[in-house]
């Protein structure tokens, strides 16, 4: 059956692991969305009810930890919950909801408890982190902005963390140039930049995330390819302060090992997110992180 | 439900999640969608940049442009709200409503124009390029 060999290819040869691994990614999944709930209540004082949501999902997440035989139906209830978020936020929902909200769906309809089904998660799993990797790369070609970095060179030129984290692949008159392009208009630019460096930067990252879910798929290079994209993930998004985004990717990314290193990671995430929750209740200092 | 279904319903619902892509690549370059919304995953492929409207009342042959100091708080709201749509939105957004509310205002026009003029990085450039639409609006 065609369904059953396109699945395969994401599937494990030994599939000894899964069942920590799947338990560790509903765990996460479920304190991943509360979290980002609960952020997104915080920006909007005027808007109680997106407390209730976040208090909900928490509730789920409680659940489907303390009583695992609850956690499908807990993932069931977060699923509607998040349907509700997506009304809410849409047409401006973010493309990371989306992830979040297909993954709670996969676990709402995948029984962790069976071997098969489990296998199903995981491998459905793996293909929506293949298919939102390959095409952040092949849309950065469509787009043309990163042959000849316009895009970093936009970005160096308009945002301070931008010129923080690349700026060092960027000689001091190319930044100077670039950050003097204001105000912006209509004619202004151009955002191209010479340095060799930051050109084969720009070129890199669209080549890698092309590349990397093709070495995904084959079992001989997964291993390793999982670990590379492990890497170049977490430099872009911690570089990029993009923690929540990071830390969901990662865990998608996890799931491509033979281990469950996501169950060791998971009280190092759920500490983050703490670390991260405080900060925007002023508890600890605050900093910009998305 | 099945294995087997499930195992469908996965694998339909990720094909259109792999094509999706193209479709909404076509509706960027058609209608000025946001290449960082309705799951595309183009984000950081070009930068959010503003919508600019103008707005141009007309009586006869002559043209006034309306200023926003020229326009009432709602007006103005409405005017800031057409423009976050387009960014959005793109042409799917018509300024339809925003001409009723200001033949309203502007009693002595004829008909209004509003610009929608959409700021995007030209990738041949490198530089800040603009596509402007026109839509006139008669009494």
């Amino acid at each position: 059956m065609l369904a059953a060999r396109v699945l395969a290819l994401a599937d494990d040869a030994d599939r000894a692991a899964q069942a920590p691994i799947a338990r560790a990614f509903q765990l996460f999944l479920l304190l991943h969305v509360t979290t980002r709930t609960l952020l997104w209540a915080l920006r909007a004082a005027d808007r109680p009810g997106r407390y209730l949501l976040a208090a909900g999902l928490a509730a789920c997440g409680l659940a489907a930890w303390r009583v695992p035989r609850y956690a499908r139906a807990a993932t069931v209830v977060a699923l509607a919950i998040l349907t509700i978020k997506l009304a809410d936020s849409f047409p401006t929902t973010s493309n990371h909801f989306f992830i979040e909200f297909l993954c709670i769906a996969l676990l709402a309809l995948c029984n962790i408890e069976q071997a098969d089904e489990r296998a199903l998660l995981l491998s459905a799993a793996r293909w929506l982190t293949l298919i939102v990797f390959f095409w952040s790369g092949m849309q950065k070609v469509l787009y043309g902005t990163y042959f000849d970095a316009a895009f970093l060179g936009f970005s160096i030129s308009s945002k301070p963390s931008f010129a923080a984290l690349f700026g060092w692949l960027v000689p001091s008159l190319e930044v100077a140039r670039l950050q003097s392009l204001r105000p912006l208009g209509p004619g202004v630019g151009p955002f191209a930049i010479q340095a060799p460096l930051a050109v084969a930067t720009a070129n890199g990252v669209y080549l890698f995330e092309m590349l990397a879910p093709l070495l995904l798929v084959i079992r001989r290079t997964r291993m390793l390819a999982a670990l590379a994209t492990l890497g170049f993930v977490f430099c872009i998004e911690v570089g990029a302060l993009e923690l929540m985004f990071g830390a969901l990717f990662l865990n998608l990314l996890l799931l491509f090992l033979p281990r469950p290193v996501n169950r060791m990671l998971l009280p190092g995430f759920a500490a983050l997110y703490a670390v991260l929750v405080a900060s925007r209740l002023g508890i600890l200092p605050r900093f910009w992180f998305n | 439900m099945t294995l087997a279904a499930k195992q469908r319903l996965v694998v339909a619902a990720l094909a259109a999640l792999a094509l999706w892509p193209i479709a909404h690549r076509a509706l960027v370059v058609q209608t000025r969608l946001s290449p960082w919304r309705f799951f595309g995953w183009a984000m950081y492929c070009t930068p959010k940049l503003p919508v600019m409207v103008e707005l141009t009342a007309l009586r006869g042959k002559a043209r006034m442009r309306l200023l926003p100091g020229a326009l009432s708080r709602e007006e103005r709201r409405a005017v800031q709200r057409l423009s976050e749509q387009r960014g959005v939105w793109g042409t799917f957004a018509t300024p339809a409503r925003l001409a009723v509310r200001l033949l309203t205002s502007q009693y002595y026009a004829d008909a209004v124009e509003i610009a929608v003029t959409h700021w995007y990085l030209d990738p041949a450039t490198a530089r800040i390029a603009t596509q402007r639409y026109d839509y006139t609006y008669p009494r």
